[in-house]
């Protein structure tokens, strides 16, 4: 069994969560490993991060991209200079091997405090002085790392990971994006549970897709399927939008209402959590392990004055185990291209952390002018026995590929002999 | 043809074949996990010989969808599986099944086979006859269910090895397809018994794959055809769904 190495990188402050600005004067944790706390502060002003972000979020309308370029580089190296600047950082990352047989060395950010949860923690570059310094840390290949948020507690969760796929597909109305785009995220969640389709397909039996889809989605919508489902994976494409006019607004999602369909609203992270994590009578709760938000924005904090988060880090405060979301815009081919990565890897068993490193990678490799690759953000939980729990699904996962195999080589000689009588 | 039976492409099923080979070899126990003598459990054994029965059988099926594309490597393939079960007859608890098939596969294979030095039956056919005729005493009726499978395999090796059956002694084709009636009757009839496509399916084998010896070539062609008049696969019917 494969474990991932990790270490951990918690940024702590006293006071509540919210209503805390981004400021050079305010103080914070750092707690990295098991080594001794070091006292931190960011090098932004609010204001003058959340401009700089309008860049990342292709907010110029320029045709020169050597402006998002620039600023997505200083941004990266003021970063790599923070976390450079704790002596136990580089320690730990100089403490790992690279992993043999694949794998990564998994980061986990644990943050306490909304303003936290502004920075692009994904673009940081390598500190000098390490392997790969100046790189994107997530891309650099001299030491494989993968990124996820935590909220502080959120890994005393207990979750069963080892379980059949059942997803739900839950998508506004298809005018809201280009021609066939529900089509082809559709498409790719088929295409990646085709081996779980044969797992109770006798001779000649017909293959059963666990895809439950709903069109012109409203959040009643997504509670009732959730009420009379188990579903595993959580999909869902709509586009973000601000909940309000001001700068700096949050973002909800884009959904219908019931059931005058035409009619539009946006919902936020917590009324969709409530959707996903319904008590229900008789059984235990609707219990989600993935909910992937093919939205733009979803993992943008926004507002960092009132209570609460982006729609990503409510849906994991609540209690969604793994949460991927975008803190930028995001492009329809670059989700469909992490559609089609991301459950690919998840329904053959592979670890979550490694899939979304190797999303990560695809998405810096297919788009010179986009920085998709830095957009996603993975909210996570790890109880102790994560490891284990990966390593169980993936031998599930081997045997329905087991199951398809002899379903599709019965066929095949079964086809064979119809036509022929049997010799080949 | 009914649209459950559509060939699918054939490139395409070796593919996922060779994924859920590639699957399976990953799961493959390493060092000290690999002796169960050195576990020490019944269960850790059991386990084992189902990992080698498991990788072997999936190996199979690449060998199949290779022989239907014409592809002769289903030879090097049908090897590899041998040495699967080579691994699992290693492990202290095996039951016909492994043995069985290991037997089968050689003989397949046209691999040479004789008795040690003043032993009548060579080791391992012995043993495989042996376990299948005990199964046969099994208070489970599934056990017996396999067990009739299994000497209807190991009747055909017979046959094609001219070799006599362990306390049966010399055995024919009519031999073989007794045990297919005992299997179905003992499995529950035509409609309810497990084993009857699987068994179909190894009978496809012998009669239009591996029978490369005439011995064995009519037992193959009366047990495939018994066979698939049961399950009802023939070019003039189609299977229910």
């Amino acid at each position: 069994m494969n474990h991932s190495p990790y270490f951990t990188l918690e940024l702590l402050r006293g006071g509540p969560p919210h209503n805390q600005l981004v400021s050079p004067i305010t103080e914070y944790l750092a707690l990295c490993g098991d080594a001794a706390p070091h006292m931190l502060r960011l090098p932004f002003e609010h204001s003058d991060l959340t401009e700089r972000l309008k860049i990342l979020r292709y907010g110029l309308k320029t045709e020169k991209d050597s402006f998002r370029q620039l600023e997505l580089e200083r941004l990266a190296r003021q970063l790599g200079e923070l976390l450079g600047s704790i002596p136990a950082f580089g320690a730990e990352i100089s403490s790992f091997e690279v992993p043999r047989n694949g794998g990564v060395v998994h980061l986990r950010l644990v943050l306490a405090g909304n303003e936290l949860a502004l920075v692009p923690w994904e673009i940081v570059q390598v500190p000098a002085g390490l392997p790969g310094a100046g790189l994107p840390l997530v891309l650099q290949p001299r030491m494989p790392i993968s990124i996820t948020r935590e909220v502080r507690g959120a890994s005393r969760r207990r979750f069963q990971w080892d379980r059949e796929p059942n997803v739900l597909f839950a998508t506004a109305d298809a005018h809201d994006f280009p021609p066939n785009t529900i089509e082809a995220h559709l498409l790719a969640i088929r295409n990646a549970i085709e081996p779980w389709a044969y797992q109770r397909v006798k001779a000649g039996g017909k293959k059963e897709y666990a895809i439950q889809v709903i069109e012109r989605v409203a959040v009643e919508d997504i509670r009732k399927a959730c009420l009379e489902n188990d579903f595993t994976h959580v999909h869902i494409l709509a586009h973000g939008q601000p909940l309000g006019d001001q700068d700096g607004a949050r973002y909800g999602l884009l959904m219908h209402k019931s059931p005058n369909r035409s009619d539009r609203t946006i919902v936020t992270g917590d009324q969709l959590a409530q959707a996903l994590l319904p008590s229900r009578s008789g059984k235990r709760a609707s219990d989600p392990l993935i909910v992937t938000l093919a939205t733009c924005d979803s993992a943008q904090q926004g507002d960092v004055v009132n209570p609460g988060g982006s729609v990503a880090h409510d849906l994991h405060r609540m209690g969604v185990p793994w949460v991927l979301a975008s803190q930028f815009p995001l492009t329809v081919i670059g989700s469909v291209l992490m559609v089609e990565d991301l459950y690919n890897e998840l329904f053959k068993g592979t670890d979550p952390r490694f899939a979304v490193h190797q999303i990560r990678q695809h998405l810096a490799t297919q788009f010179r002018d986009r920085h998709d690759w830095a957009t996603l953000v993975a909210y996570a939980s790890f109880p102790p026995d994560f490891d284990q729990q990966v390593e169980a699904f993936r031998r599930r996962a081997i045997f329905a590929a087991n199951n398809r195999a002899f379903a599709l080589v019965d066929q095949a000689v079964i086809a064979t002999i119809l036509s022929g009588g049997g010799n080949v | 043809m009914s649209k459950e039976w559509e060939s699918p492409n054939l490139l395409d099923v070796r593919r996922a074949v060779e994924d859920a080979v590639e699957g399976i070899e990953s799961l493959e126990p390493k060092g000290e996990d690999e002796d169960a003598n050195q576990s020490g459990t019944r269960v850790r054994a059991a386990e084992l010989v189902d990992y080698w029965g498991m990788r072997a059988a999936i190996r199979k099926r690449l060998a199949e969808v290779q022989f239907l594309l014409y592809d002769p490597d289903w030879e090097r393939t049908l090897r590899l599986m041998l040495e699967d079960y080579r691994r699992g007859l290693a492990q202290p608890l095996q039951d016909h099944w492994i043995s069985g098939q290991f037997v089968v596969i050689r003989s397949v294979l046209r691999l040479p086979a004789r008795p040690e030095e003043g032993q009548k039956y060579e080791f391992w056919w012995e043993q495989a006859c042996h376990a299948a005729l005990a199964g046969l005493r099994n208070q489970n009726w599934v056990d017996r269910m396999w067990a009739h499978s299994t000497l209807s395999d190991l009747f055909m090796v017979a046959l094609a090895e001219e070799w006599e059956v362990p306390s049966k002694g010399r055995v024919s084709a009519e031999n073989v397809l007794a045990e297919l009636k005992s299997m179905i009757e003992v499995g529950g009839g035509v409609r309810a018994c497990p084993a009857l496509w699987p068994t179909f399916r190894q009978f496809w084998r012998w009669r239009y794959w591996w029978t490369t010896q005439p011995g064995w070539s009519s037992a193959a062609e009366f047990a495939y055809d018994f066979l698939a008049d049961r399950v009802g696969v023939h070019p003039s019917q189609t299977p229910s769904s």
